[in-house]
């Protein structure tokens, strides 16, 4: 037991001295999970909508394929980007393997199908008067869309912080496609695997504690705004 | 007078359920024209047909004169449907009550001036109502939001659909001040659906009545449900009411089934001391609860409770004056069998 209570004081000496290993991987992991939020909630709010809001046909189809890759495994992710970046693939060109664009496809594959299936089930599960009421008071097309997007925004919100859990615990693409080079695509996670398959405790809960505290950051900013939202 | 709306042979149904079939039907523009009917007898359809947020299956809808059809997003900016359950938007009450002017694209300064003249028109001072958010508010609060949110349109026609069922009565009164005066100001169509005779009787300038999706005359028509049976060698319908007493009725035409008979006040034959009736009619005792002047008639209506049922009967101010009628008093009603018609679910009377 005394080398987990060591290792975890270690960590704590570790964040607070600012070790230069720890916080190059905390800041790659900002950067990707920047980058990879970023293209999921662009690309994913905007097909969940369309999927929730319109009736056409194959809908229901549509629902089942999007439910279906909530359960993709991160390594069936990776082997499938990394044969598209690698040198021998149609994107090989783009030199994207054993970088931080080329993990954040990856990552942003990973996450899409989440904010699309909870933003098509937040927009079908709005109050059925809501329609009929912006109708009556005169909107139509996209304001009567618009609207209805911003009556849903704490389930969107939902849907974002789920997608970023999972991008941000991931290591499966993050291994595949970054390769965890150090100084350059190690991340948190890629770290923490590579710490303990050596033995070093300490690197390993520092990162894990930094990994959390930045979630717990980025959920206390969301309370904030959403209570901001409810006054 | 105008007419806003005139709807010819309109007919609309939810898959292979039937839910209205209005022959014909004119709303005049400036008045204020009640809908009576029982639960389901298509209210809320026809009002959801005559604020273009569905469109009827079939037949001709004419708004302000000129077909509606091609104009229906158009005719939304002047017509506007108050739902029986009140719906907000999850936002505070002044930007619920903004929301339409928003939309149509009128200043700030305007907008701020309509929102506290709409919440004045519900009773709501704007200081202690207008930050609140949505879920901050009562049952009969949030519904007069939502008619604020209406009246802040100053619409050419307002439609409510039971605006004061599900709210408390110092809501109901607030509500139909706000109606009433919305008309007077601005000269707005109003057509309220609604179970509240009296305020109807009150505040229409006519009523229409409706059951199983049709048009049945002016509203004032008594519709007696009862468990109709056959009986005696001449096939007469004859229901017996809760009170024991009978009434018989000719036998319903070809299709339509006896369950629902229609009677009109004007047939009904009102005296004070019990009377043998001719043979053939049918007579009740019973006892008057209210008296209410019909604008639309100049009539007396008088409402009597029949030992479980009520009944209405339409008699001249001047026979109300010879019988010195007065609420609590015994009666007598009698009318021909001739007088009840069976109605189809969905034939006039």
């Amino acid at each position: 037991m005394n080398y987990i209570t060591e290792g975890f004081f270690q960590a704590i000496g570790l964040i607070l001295s600012m070790d230069e290993e720890t916080w190059q991987a905390v800041g790659v992991t900002v950067r990707l999970t920047v980058m990879s939020m970023a293209a999921t909630l662009s690309v994913g709010l905007p097909l969940g909508f369309l999927l929730g809001y319109f009736d056409f046909p194959g809908k229901r189809g549509a629902h089942m394929v999007v439910d279906t890759l909530l359960a993709l495994p991160t390594v069936v992710v990776g082997l499938v980007v990394y044969a598209f970046i690698s040198n021998r693939g149609p994107l090989g060109d783009l030199r994207l393997l054993f970088t931080i664009r080329g993990m954040a496809i990856g990552q942003t594959i990973l996450a899409l199908p989440i904010v699309i299936a909870l933003t098509a089930n937040a927009v079908e599960c709005l109050d059925g008067r809501l329609r009929m009421t912006l109708a009556t008071l005169g909107a139509g097309g996209w304001r009567m869309a618009a609207t209805s997007l911003r009556e849903c925004r704490f389930a969107l919100m939902a849907a974002a912080v789920t997608a970023y859990g999972r991008v941000v615990a991931e290591v499966g693409v993050s291994m595949m496609l970054g390769g965890n080079i150090k100084w350059h695509t190690r991340t948190i996670t890629t770290a923490i695997t590579l710490e303990t398959g050596k033995g070093d405790f300490a690197l390993g809960i520092a990162l894990g504690i930094l990994l959390l505290a930045i979630s717990f950051a980025l959920n206390a900013g969301l309370s904030f705004l959403k209570r901001r939202a409810d006054a | 007078m105008k007419n806003i709306y005139s709807l010819r042979a309109v007919t609309h149904s939810y898959g292979e359920h039937h839910t209205l079939d209005v022959e014909s039907l004119d709303i005049p523009e400036g008045g204020v024209t009640g809908l009576t009917g029982p639960n389901g007898s298509g209210k809320s359809t026809l009002l959801k047909i005559l604020a273009f947020l569905q469109p009827p299956r079939s037949g001709k809808l004419l708004f302000g004169g000129e077909p509606s059809s091609g104009r229906e997003r158009e005719i939304r900016r002047d017509v506007t449907l108050l739902l029986q359950d009140p719906f907000l938007l999850r936002r505070t009450v002044f930007e619920n009550i903004a929301y339409g002017l928003k939309l149509r694209g009128i200043s700030r300064a305007e907008t701020e001036t309509r929102v506290r003249d709409a919440m004045a028109r519900v009773g709501m001072a704007t200081e202690d109502f207008a930050p609140r958010p949505w879920f901050r508010l009562s049952g009969g609060e949030a519904q007069r939001v939502s008619l604020a949110v209406r009246l802040a349109l100053r619409p050419r026609v307002l439609l409510l659909d039971e605006p004061t069922a599900n709210v408390d009565e110092a809501s109901a009164i607030l509500i139909k001040e706000a109606v009433v005066r919305a008309r007077r100001d601005w000269g707005t169509t109003i057509v309220i659906a609604s179970h509240d005779l009296a305020w109807l009787h009150d505040v229409a300038t006519e009523i229409v009545g409706m059951y199983g999706g049709r048009v049945v005359g002016d509203g004032a028509a008594n519709l007696i449900r009862g468990d109709w049976r056959i009986e005696g060698p001449e096939d007469r319908y004859v229901s017996i009411m809760l009170d024991g007493f009978k009434i018989t009725a000719d036998a319903p035409q070809p299709g339509i089934l006896a369950k629902c008979a229609a009677l009109s006040p004007s047939d009904i034959n009102v005296t004070v001391s019990p009377a043998a009736s001719p043979d053939g009619h049918n007579s009740i005792s019973c006892t008057l609860t209210q008296m209410s002047m019909e604008r639309t008639t100049g009539s007396i209506l008088c409402a009597t409770d029949c030992g479980g049922i009520s009944l209405k009967a339409r008699i001249s101010p001047d026979l109300a004056r010879e019988l010195k009628l007065c609420p609590g008093m015994r009666l007598t009603l009698s009318f021909p069998r001739e007088a009840l018609k069976f109605i189809s679910s969905l034939g006039s009377v």
